[in-house]
């Protein structure tokens, strides 16, 4: 009976490792399928609720009974929409171009010319990367509104609207973007894990320090700038914070677009939903063509630390 | 900018100057720009928080009045929104790292399905702020809300998302999860999937199961990128806005999801205290720098 026992225990063993490993494999596919439809409904039922018709909206049902256009109608009818569309992309795309030509320069020579007080100046932009945005903004738009000679104001930064006037606040949304210490970080770092002997080379032909820098490197930082374009088109598309401080809400950029729906009086959730498709569904497309781009510039900016 | 350069006994040679000149070139417009809309923001705002500048003409130095108004007479709330910002990060940190993780080991194995999973679960991690905030109020709305009407089919009684001062951070945590999971599960992916081979090749003929080898030496392994996340977390906290004005737009039920940004807000938009607003923006400051200070050294010391 004691050597039966053994000799079960010996060929049971497998099994129940077998079993065991069956079971953390239904375990880990409930879970994934689990979390999948968590992410992926709130879309789903945006879907729904933007294609059912006024009368259905607040009464339940997963899909709608007589679907309509209708609320896509109104969406697209509305006539901040394309104004929106074009200040969003126009500001997000100025101030990215500024950006990351401004931090390719500073981040090259960070990492490639040995001049006094670069590291000094270095470490002092670093020791703001951590800094949110929400511990001065207010400042920022101080600095904005009473900046010398613009917008009416005089040398003095007296008297006009600076930068959040009217017709200047596309200008005061735009210059806070253009310069990220991160940004010029990512890049210094990228610099960084070029090979030397590129420019050393050149450098005894006698090439000067820009030539250096836009025939040579610029060519060979195609992906990490491409990264950095996607990242902060990304963050500009979606941005709503700046933009309706520096502009209480005047100056539309999409979501301040779909966030007026919502602070009208009797919200129509057809619409805001349509709405809200109309402008979630380009990211996704955005994302689904550049993911590679997305995965490896996420990692990139944990790698750094 | 000569000032820093540390005693050197030889002279400077023609071609340091040079280089000096041309360095200085290149990173001059981002120096401009940096003095401009980060180092000076933040030296305003420690001026203005010790005056009564009201943003236009009033300029009075008025000491530490703003600082004290904080903590004696708080009327824009800003020490609740720091009570609500404690719950966030107390609520959102763990459940972030702990769903981040879960669902990285999940998918971490390199096949197509996988990758495709991943991009889905991304997926909610793309869209703004606003328009996350604005399906999930739809889905949070007290009545004909889906997920109420989904509780109260399962027999659980409906819950009051958005009227109820001590749920209204728990629902900002669960929208924020729902936002911000996928992008910290790529992180994690990366990290897994650059776990040495070898060791869990070592650690399998050594008789470890699936289990014991997540537990002992993934896990374990994953540390640095749980500070990375944890740091990324903790700033982020501090700039919560977006999805929270969407679901609350005056702060919430008692200023129960009143944000520290809503409050600097309040203080402009109520009363033009400019210099109360900066005082704000400094304490904020100085708990931002404490806490990355603080993360930073932890990090060394597990090395």
């Amino acid at each position: 009976m004691g050597a039966q026992s053994v000799g079960t225990a010996g060929a049971g063993r497998p099994y129940a490792l077998k079993a065991k490993k069956r079971g953390l494999k239904a375990f880990k596919i409930t879970a994934a399928a689990l979390w999948l439809v968590i992410c992926i409904f709130p879309f789903y039922w945006s879907i729904v609720t933007s294609l059912k018709p006024l009368n259905e909206i607040m009464i339940f049902s997963l899909w709608p009974k007589s679907p309509t256009w209708l609320n896509f109608k109104d969406a697209f009818l509305n006539k901040d929409l394309v104004r929106a569309v074009f200040n969003t992309v126009g500001v997000t795309v100025a101030g990215m171009g500024v950006n990351i030509a401004v931090s390719l320069l500073a981040g090259y020579a960070f990492a490639r010319i040995r001049f006094r007080g670069g590291k000094a100046m270095f470490k002092i932009m670093q020791a703001s990367m951590m800094l949110p945005f929400a511990v001065m903004f207010i400042p920022t738009y101080i600095v904005l509104a009473r900046f010398p000679l613009v917008g009416g104001n005089n040398i003095l930064g007296q008297g006009g609207y600076g930068f959040v006037g009217q017709e200047t606040q596309f200008l005061g949304i735009i210059l806070p973007s253009c310069v990220s210490v991160y940004n010029i970080f990512f890049l210094r770092q990228f610099f960084l894990t070029l090979p030397n002997e590129l420019g050393e080379s050149a450098k005894i032909d006698g090439a000067r320090e820009l030539r250096i820098f836009a025939l040579i490197y610029l060519p060979l930082m195609r992906p990490a700038v491409a990264t950095l374009a996607i990242f902060t088109f990304q963050s500009g598309w979606n941005n709503y914070f700046w933009p309706y401080i520096l502009g209480q809400g005047q100056y539309k950029v999409l979501t301040i677009v779909l966030r007026q729906y919502y602070t009208a009086i009797a919200p129509d959730h057809g619409v805001a939903m349509a709405f809200n498709l109309i402008i979630t569904i380009p990211m996704i497309l955005f994302f689904i063509v550049f993911q590679r781009y997305f995965m490896s510039g996420l990692t990139a900016g944990s790698v750094k630390e | 900018m000569e000032k820093q350069l540390t005693p050197r006994r030889r002279p400077v040679t023609k071609m340091q100057r040079k280089t000096d000149f041309t360095g200085w070139c290149f990173v001059l417009p981002a120096v401009l720009l940096f003095f401009c809309f980060i180092l000076l923001p933040i030296v305003i705002s420690v001026v203005t928080s010790f005056s009564d500048f009201n943003g236009i003409n009033k300029y009075e130095p008025w000491g530490f009045h703003n600082y004290v108004e904080i903590f004696t007479r708080d009327i824009t709330r800003f020490r609740k929104s720091i009570l609500n910002l404690g719950l966030y990060v107390v609520l959102f940190v763990p459940l972030n790292i702990f769903l981040s993780m879960g669902l990285a080991l999940l998918v971490s194995k390199r096949t197509k399905t996988n990758k495709y999973i991943r991009m889905a679960f991304y997926i909610p991690s793309l869209t703004s702020g606003i328009a996350v905030a604005s399906v999930w109020a739809w889905m949070l709305n007290p009545e004909a809300g889906i997920i109420n009407i989904f509780l109260s089919s399962m027999g659980i009684p409906k819950v009051n998302w958005l009227n109820d001062p001590n749920i209204a951070m728990v629902t900002v945590v669960i929208v924020a999860l729902w936002n911000g999971c996928g992008a910290n599960m790529v992180l994690y992916v990366a990290a897994i999937q650059g776990v040495n081979e070898s060791l869990i090749e070592a650690a399998k003929i050594e008789g470890a199961g699936a289990f014991k080898i997540t537990t002992k030496i993934t896990i374990p392994l994953l540390r640095p990128i749980t500070f990375f996340v944890m740091t990324t977390v903790f700033i982020g906290a501090f700039q919560l806005y977006d999805t929270v004005v969407m679901l609350f737009p005056s702060g919430g039920p008692q200023n129960s999801a009143l944000t520290p940004i809503m409050a600097i807000n309040r203080a402009i938009n109520d009363g033009f205290l400019y210099g109360r607003a900066s005082a704000m923006s400094v304490i904020l400051l100085l708990i931002v720098s404490a806490l990355t200070f603080v993360l930073q050294k932890l990090n060394k010391e597990t090395y």
